[in-house]
C-alpha cells in the first residue's frame, strides 16, 4: 500500500513537473506542494540513507551550495539537490522526487543530499531530513515584511537546529547573531570566519549593534563588513568564538580571489573562482562543512578553483564579444558587496539596476535606501551609461539620483523590448544588479537574445 | 544659512529604509546651497535638544525596546517632550511616532508609558498592518508610503492627522487618518523612505524648521520630475 502510494505520488509529481514545463513554465513548488500533500512523509522517505547537509541563512545559500557540490568526492553527480534555489520544503521536495524514478528509487552513485533552505522552513525540513550537517552562513536584515526582525529569524534558525540533535553544526563566527545560536544548543558545532583585512568601503549601520546577552554595544578588534567580524561586549565579555577553520589572507580580483586559509594548524592556499567579497565568507563556510564531513580541507580547496556560478549570480553572458554579468542583489548587504565589486570596474560600462516588488522580492522595497549607492556613484567613471528596470524602476530611479547621479544620465527602461535593445546595442560590459523575480526575468532574456534556446531544465533542476 | 539636524537614537530605532529620509533632507537642502549638520544622539547621551533645528526619530525593531524605555526615563525623554513644546520641528517614523505619544497598551493590557509630547496613544494589534498605503494631506497633498506596523494609534486633544487614508491601515485600519501633527511635530507610520518619493512633504518640513530659525521662509524650487513620476507610477498602479 505504502509502495502504491508513493508510486502515485511520484508519478503525479514528475507529470506536473512535466506539464508545467511544456507550458514553458519552470517551477518546482507546485510539483513539490502536490507530492507533500499526497504524501507528507515523502522526504524521510526519499532521503532515507543519504548523507544530508542543509544550508540556512540570510546570504550566500546558492553559491555556497554549489561550492559544496563541486567540493563532494564524486562531485555533482553524487547528490540530490535544489540546484535552482528553490528552498522552501516544497522546492526541496520537488528536487527529491525529480531525481528518483517512478517507485522513488534513486541513481546509485547518489550519496549525499545538498538542500539550501529557506529560514522559515528549516525546522520542518531538519525534522525530515535528519542532516548530518546544518550550515547556517550567517543573518542579515532582508525581507522585513516577510522575515521579520533580525532577532526573529535567530530564534527561528535556532528552534530549526534543536529539530535537527544529531547533526554537526556549522556557525559564522564573525556574526554575532548566528554565533550566539551556538550557546543554546546541543549540537556539535564548528565555527568558521575571517581574520583577512577584507574591510568594507563604508561603514554602516549594523543589523546588530548591541550585545544580545546584555545590551552594550559590540566592539570590533577587526571588521569585515556590516555586523561581521572579530566582535566582543566590552561589558559582558561576550566574544566571538575562535574559529576552526579561518580565512588568513585574501587578495580581491576582478575573476576570484586568492585565499590562504588556515584549519586548526595547517595553513593552505587556494583560489576561489568566483569574484566578490562575499563568496571569500561562502568559500569558508563551505570549506567547514567539508571538514565537518570529514574531508581534507586542504585537498578539497582546490575544488574552489573550477566552481562556477549558479545561474543569476555572477553568472556570465556573453553578446557581441561584450561580457554581461548578472548578479542577484536582494537586501542591503548583498547590493552593497555587489556594488563594491562594480567599483573595481574601471572601465567605461553600461550598469543596470532592476527591481522588482513582486510578493518573492518582499513588497518593500525601501531597503535599496540602506545601500551604499553614495560611495559606486563617487567611484565610478563620469561616461558610464545607466539603466533601471523592473516594477520599481523609478524607485531605483530616485536612489541613483540621491546618491549624487544626474538623472539625464539615468534611463527607464520601459519593457522587456527596451532592455533586449539596450543590451544588443551596447559597446562596453554590461552590469546588471537585480532582485530575485527581476533576475529570473532577465535571465530568460539573456538567454533568449543569446539564442541559447530552452535553459528551463537548468534554472528549474 | 545652516540647518543643524539631531538623528535621535541611530543605534536604536534605524529600521531600514529610514536612512533614505536623512539622506534626502540632506541632498534638497545641499541643491539649494544651504549647509546641514547631522548630529546623531545615541542612547546614553543626554545632552539638551535645543541646539538642533530638526529631530529627526526613525522605526524601531521591538527587541531594543526595553533599552529605549531605560534610556528616556534617564532625562531624554523630558528633553524631547521640551523641545517638541518649544516648537521644534519634528520628523517621527512609525516607532518613533508612537515613543511621542503617552503609552504603548501591549495585548495582555500592560502599559508601556512614553513620553506624551504630543496627545497620542497606542495600543497593540491582533493584526500587522503591512503593505503600501497613501494618504491625502492638506499641507503637503498625496503622500504615499509603506507601513508595517502592529499597534494601533489613536488621536487625541490638539493633535491632528497628517492625513486622510487613501490606501493602506493609516494610523490603526479604524479611523482613517493617517499620522499625527501637532505644532512643529510632524509623525507618520510611512517608511518607503517616505521623503524621497514625497518632495512637498519634505521640503514642507525643511521650511518649517528654517523658518523657525530664520523667520518666514520660502524654498527655491527644484526639479522634482523623477520624484513625481515616482510618486504617480505608483498610484497609477495602485489605481488611486
Amino acid at each position: 500500500m505504502k509502495k502504491l502510494r508513493l508510486f502515485f505520488t511520484c508519478a503525479v509529481c514528475k507529470i506536473a513537473h512535466y506539464i508545467l514545463r511544456s507550458l514553458g513554465r519552470g517551477g518546482t513548488a507546485l510539483p513539490g506542494s502536490i507530492a507533500l500533500r499526497l504524501y507528507p512523509g515523502i522526504l524521510e522517505e526519499l532521503s532515507d540513507g543519504l548523507r544530508c547537509i542543509v544550508i540556512s541563512g540570510t546570504n550566500g545559500k546558492t553559491t555556497t551550495s554549489s561550492m559544496i557540490r563541486n567540493m563532494l568526492p564524486e562531485q555533482d553527480s553524487s547528490c540530490i539537490s535544489n540546484r535552482s534555489g528553490a528552498n522552501m520544503t516544497n522546492g526541496i521536495a520537488a528536487s527529491f522526487v525529480l531525481e528518483t524514478d517512478f517507485f522513488g528509487r534513486r541513481k546509485k552513485q547518489k550519496k549525499y543530499a545538498v538542500a539550501e533552505c529557506d529560514e522559515a522552513f528549516l525546522s520542518e525540513v531538519s525534522r525530515a531530513l535528519c542532516p548530518e550537517i546544518i550550515l547556517v552562513t550567517n543573518i542579515f536584515r532582508d525581507q522585513l515584511d516577510r522575515y521579520g526582525e533580525v532577532s526573529h529569524i535567530r530564534d527561528v534558525i535556532c528552534r530549526g537546529i534543536k529539530a535537527a540533535p544529531g547533526a554537526k553544526v556549522c556557525l559564522n563566527a564573525d556574526c554575532p547573531l548566528t554565533a550566539s545560536i551556538g550557546e543554546e544548543i546541543p549540537n556539535q558545532i564548528l565555527y568558521f570566519g575571517v581574520d583577512a583585512d577584507i574591510a568594507s568601503r563604508t561603514e554602516k549601520s549594523s543589523d546588530v549593534p548591541r550585545c544580545l546577552s546584555c545590551g552594550e554595544m559590540y566592539e570590533y578588534r577587526k571588521h569585515t563588513f556590516s555586523h561581521l567580524g572579530d566582535w566582543y561586549c566590552p561589558a559582558c565579555g561576550a566574544h566571538r568564538p575562535v574559529p576552526d577553520i579561518s580565512v588568513k589572507a585574501a587578495s580581491p580580483g576582478k575573476d576570484g580571489t586568492d585565499i590562504s586559509f588556515l584549519c586548526r594548524d595547517t595553513e593552505f592556499d587556494a583560489r576561489v573562482s568566483v569574484p566578490g567579497t562575499y563568496n571569500i565568507y561562502n568559500a569558508v563556510s563551505a570549506l567547514s562543512v567539508m571538514y565537518a564531513l570529514g574531508a581534507d580541507p586542504s585537498k578539497t580547496a582546490e575544488r574552489l578553483g573550477d566552481c562556477r556560478p549558479p545561474f543569476g549570480r555572477m553568472e556570465e553572458f556573453e553578446l557581441n564579444g561584450n561580457a554581461i554579468k548578472l548578479m542577484l542583489a536582494k537586501n542591503p548587504e548583498g547590493m552593497d558587496r555587489i556594488l563594491e565589486y562594480l567599483s573595481m570596474e574601471k572601465d567605461l560600462a553600461m550598469f543596470v539596476f532592476a527591481l522588482n516588488d513582486n510578493y518573492n522580492d518582499g513588497t518593500d522595497i525601501s531597503w535599496i535606501w540602506d545601500a551604499d549607492f553614495e560611495g559606486f556613484v563617487s567611484e565610478s567613471n563620469k561616461d558610464n551609461r545607466y539603466f533601471t528596470f523592473g516594477t520599481r524602476k523609478r524607485d531605483m530611479l530616485l536612489r541613483l539620483k540621491y546618491a549624487g547621479l544626474d538623472t539625464e544620465k539615468i534611463n527607464l527602461l520601459d519593457g522587456e523590448k527596451e532592455l533586449t535593445e539596450a543590451l544588443s546595442e551596447s559597446e562596453t560590459g554590461v552590469y546588471i544588479a537585480a532582485n530575485y523575480t527581476s533576475m529570473l526575468n532577465i535571465w530568460d532574456i539573456l538567454n533568449t537574445i543569446r539564442g541559447r534556446g530552452d535553459r528551463t531544465k537548468e534554472k528549474w533542476n | 544659512m545652516e540647518l543643524k539636524i539631531c538623528h535621535l537614537y541611530p543605534d536604536l530605532l534605524n529600521l531600514y529604509g529610514d536612512r533614505g529620509n536623512t539622506v534626502c533632507m540632506e541632498k534638497r537642502l545641499q541643491w539649494r546651497g544651504i549647509d546641514c549638520r547631522f548630529t546623531e544622539v545615541k542612547y546614553g547621551d543626554n545632552d539638551p535638544l535645543s541646539d538642533y533645528d530638526l529631530i529627526f526619530i526613525g522605526g524601531g525593531q521591538d527587541f531594543e525596546q526595553k533599552l529605549l524605555m531605560e534610556d528616556l526615563q534617564r532625562g531624554k525623554g523630558s528633553n524631547i517632550k521640551a523641545a517638541a513644546e518649544d516648537g521644534k520641528t519634528f520628523l517621527a517614523i512609525c516607532g518613533g511616532y508612537q515613543l511621542l505619544g503617552h503609552y504603548y497598551q501591549m495585548s495582555d493590557g500592560t502599559k508601556c508609558e512614553y513620553i506624551g509630547a504630543i496627545d497620542v496613544f497606542t495600543v497593540a494589534g491582533e493584526k500587522r498592518m503591512i503593505g503600501n498605503t497613501a494618504c491625502i494631506s492638506e499641507e503637503a497633498g498625496t503622500i504615499v508610503g509603506f507601513e508595517n506596523h502592529a499597534g494601533k494609534t489613536f488621536l487625541s486633544g490638539a493633535v491632528k492627522s497628517l492625513g486622510t487614508v487613501l490606501k493602506g491601515s493609516g494610523n490603526n485600519g479604524e479611523d482613517g487618518r493617517e499620522g499625527a501633527r501637532y505644532k512643529n511635530v510632524f509623525a507618520t507610520y510611512y517608511h518607503g523612505p517616505v521623503l524621497p518619493k514625497n518632495p512637498e512633504l519634505c521640503d514642507l518640513i525643511l521650511k518649517t524648521a528654517l523658518g523657525r530659525k530664520y523667520g518666514i521662509f520660502e524654498l527655491r524650487p527644484l526639479d522634482d520630475s523623477a520624484e513625481k513620476a515616482a510618486k504617480e507610477g505608483l498610484l497609477r498602479s495602485w489605481k488611486l
